[in-house]
């Protein structure tokens, strides 16, 4: 089974629904993928940049004193902490940087709620001599502040949005906006498996390099398949990356872990899949929190790159099928986690991470001795450092 | 009459009706529902159909709007505090419809609609009084179910095209597309501009694949651009300029007057071009 379909559906979920200006730059870049993929030049470079400029591939390391720690499973990081940047963004924003390059694009434009992606795409500027321009909350701003620095020396402009509740999903809408009005010279570097087709399919296969570098490590290291591979959920994207390889591997669970914020009842919190049912939201039919009159609720995360109201629409082909659960963790229970991997293993999580190691130490007794969890460690948390003792 | 009592006839294609042999020229007001409240809009949309305007849109006001620029992104989240919804503005059709000559159109965002769910929806714009529904994040592709409900309840669904769009693009819109096609003037997003790019290229590229009527819409805001707009097009679509106009005068008592004051000037600058663009 080859999905997206050629609509961009996975299943029910996906699509394309936007103004009808940006249309044709979608087609343009879907048919501009297309060829790239397929093209031994762009396979090779896309292939030097990822091992050269990103580092990979990253290790996956065995976390002994966690292991030990939760007395039960064999729990190995897959430490996309070490990438280049700090986190898995670099991944698609190199892909997407020379889909921008292919394509003539002089300018281009991100998203960002943790600043990640937007450090991730104000990098691959520098380097490829781009124009770049990031959108990012107000909020996100705030919390993220490092990043925004980073941004900066790194020579992009940092555009803060007032608008709505400053996180992630307004960075959206501006970001949209500014690029109906630009579509002809600039490039939007899409930071997640959400939005309109074929960003969901794009971003996912630039992000499968996470789970086709895991899946061999892991064979060559324990000569098996994992029982679990357990990631963090935001849009969508790094968990997507760990997930996609073992599709097939039907004895491999998958599971996302969305932000619960101050607890899913309480209502802020950003467990789209948990709690929320499909809607269109920023180009794509796929999970969403909303209203009974389908407005966006605000959401709420201690992480700032999991507060969003929405997912990624393979994650709801994912739900749907049964081929992944998903489950939601506190912000305290993030907290916890960061403080602990910290203390044991000497490794800061981003606090976006956090939320899948609270997962497993959360869920322990879930676990039996002898079991493998593969554990998506997205990123580092300097960027979290100061704000959250 | 009361809701869902008396039989529709769809105006909006009496409005494009041809007058030596072509389409009568209409301009088409926008105004967000709920701005700055359901009573004022009902008052507004007399005011408006009174000083001339042929085609009324509401804006169905939505959380998110990605096609908006800062004037109506406002008037949407200032309806939306005070809890406006689609059964709200359908309340609100119901009422003003049997009141004014002009074709009344709902703008709206596609997850308003789906989470409505069409059926409902499609009979509910039918029995309230909407000619037809825009739809901004609805392109040809993922709009054949709203279009099918829509068509069985006699409601029109207008799609858009674009300056970007091509010539394959053109012909699937305007096979889709009912009414008139919106057509955007500028890539971009709704607001005023201080001056409209050359669009007769555009227009005329569009005329070679389609008859029907076309009316372009984002950036218009004086007598001035409206007169040279409908030049080339059957219709004129002023929003952005009438939402700052209702900002500037919250608050004001005559309000719908200073409103309609506005649109009758709009108004003035298409007959004074001499166009065919008489009130019924
Ligand atoms: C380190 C890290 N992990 C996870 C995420 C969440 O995004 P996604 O779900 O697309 O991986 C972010 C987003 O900013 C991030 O910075």
């Amino acid at each position: 089974m080859l999905l997206p379909d050629k609509r961009g559906y996975f299943g029910d979920f996906g699509g394309r629904f936007l103004p009808e200006t940006l249309v044709p730059a979608l087609l343009e870049l879907e048919a501009e993928y297309s060829r790239a993929k397929n093209d031994i030049k762009f396979i090779r470079e896309l292939e030097f940049y990822r091992k050269n400029y990103i580092g990979r591939e990253t290790p996956l390391y065995f976390a002994k004193r966690l292991t030990e720690y939760i007395g039960g499973p064999k729990i190995y990081l897959k430490r996309e902490d070490l990438a280049h940047t700090g986190s898995h963004k670099i991944n698609n924003a190199v892909g997407q940087a020379l889909l921008a390059l292919r394509m003539g694009k002089k300018r281009v434009i991100a998203e960002t709620g943790a600043g990640q992606h937007g450090v991730a795409t104000a990098t691959v500027a520098a380097k490829f001599g781009l124009e770049c321009d990031v959108f990012m909350g107000e909020e996100d701003c705030e919390r993220q502040a490092l990043n925004v620095c980073r941004m900066k020396l790194l020579g992009a402009r940092v555009i803060p949005v007032g608008s709505g509740s400053r996180t992630l999903k307004d960075a959206l809408n501006e970001a949209f906006r500014d690029w109906v009005a630009t579509v002809r010279h600039t490039y939007y570097i899409f930071g997640t498996v959400a939005g309109p087709h074929p960003y969901p399919m794009m971003v996912r296969d630039f992000q499968s390099v996470i789970g086709n570098e895991a899946r061999k490590q892991i064979i060559s290291m324990e000569g098996r398949l994992p029982d679990y591979l357990i990631a963090c959920v935001g849009g969508g994207s790094n968990s997507i990356g760990l997930f996609h390889r073992f599709y097939n591997d039907r004895k491999v669970s998958m599971i996302g872990v969305e932000a619960g914020g101050k607890g899913i009842n309480s209502k802020l919190h950003s467990a789209t899949l948990s709690c929320g049912r499909p809607g269109v939201l920023h180009g794509a039919y796929s999970y969403m929190l909303q209203d009974v009159n389908g407005q966006v609720v605000p959401t709420h995360s201690i992480a700032a790159g999991l507060d969003y109201p929405g997912v990624g629409p393979e994650h709801s082909f994912y739900k749907a099928t049964g081929r992944a659960e998903y489950y939601a963790v506190t912000d305290t229970e993030a907290l916890n986690a960061y403080h602990l991997l910290t203390r044991i293993e000497g490794i800061i999580p981003a606090l976006e991470s956090s939320h899948a190691i609270g997962y497993v130490i959360k869920n322990r007794r879930r676990f039996r001795k002898g079991e493998i969890i593969v554990l998506n460690l997205s990123g580092r948390g300097d960027k979290d450092v100061g704000r959250n003792i | 009459m009361s809701a869902g009592t008396y039989k529709m006839t769809n105006r909006i294609d009496d409005k494009f009706s041809v007058i030596n042999g072509k389409p009568r020229k209409n301009l088409i007001i926008y105004i967000t529902a709920g701005y700055p409240s359901i009573a004022a809009t009902e008052k507004l949309v007399l005011e408006i159909d009174r000083a001339g305007a042929d085609i009324i849109e509401l804006g169905v006001p939505f959380s998110d709007p990605v096609a908006d620029g800062p004037a109506i992104q406002e008037s949407s989240h200032y309806a939306l505090k005070k809890h406006v919804s689609l059964a709200g503005v359908f309340k609100l059709a119901s009422k003003v419809k049997p009141k004014i000559s002009s074709a009344l159109v709902l703008m709206g965002y596609y997850n308003s609609i789906l989470q409505y769910g069409l059926t409902k929806f499609a009979g509910d714009c039918s029995k309230n009084g909407i000619d037809g529904v825009i739809v901004p994040d609805l392109i040809p592709e993922e709009g054949g179910k709203l279009k099918k409900a829509a068509g069985a309840h006699g409601v029109k669904v207008i799609f858009f095209l674009a300056p970007t769009s091509d010539s394959t693009r053109i012909k699937m819109v305007s096979a889709m597309s009912e009414g008139f096609i919106y057509c955007v003037t500028v890539a971009g997003i709704t607001g005023t501009r201080s001056a409209l790019p050359d669009f007769k290229k555009y227009i005329d590229l569009i005329r070679r694949f389609t008859d029907k009527p076309l009316a372009l819409g984002f950036g218009i805001s004086t007598p001035g651009m409206l007169a040279k707009v409908l030049k080339h097009a059957d219709g004129a679509i002023v929003g952005s300029a009438v939402i700052k106009v209702i900002t500037a005068s919250i608050g004001k008592e005559n309000l719908p007057g200073i409103v309609g004051n506005f649109v009758s000037k709009l108004r003035k600058g298409i007959c004074n071009n001499g166009y065919h663009a008489k009130k019924d």
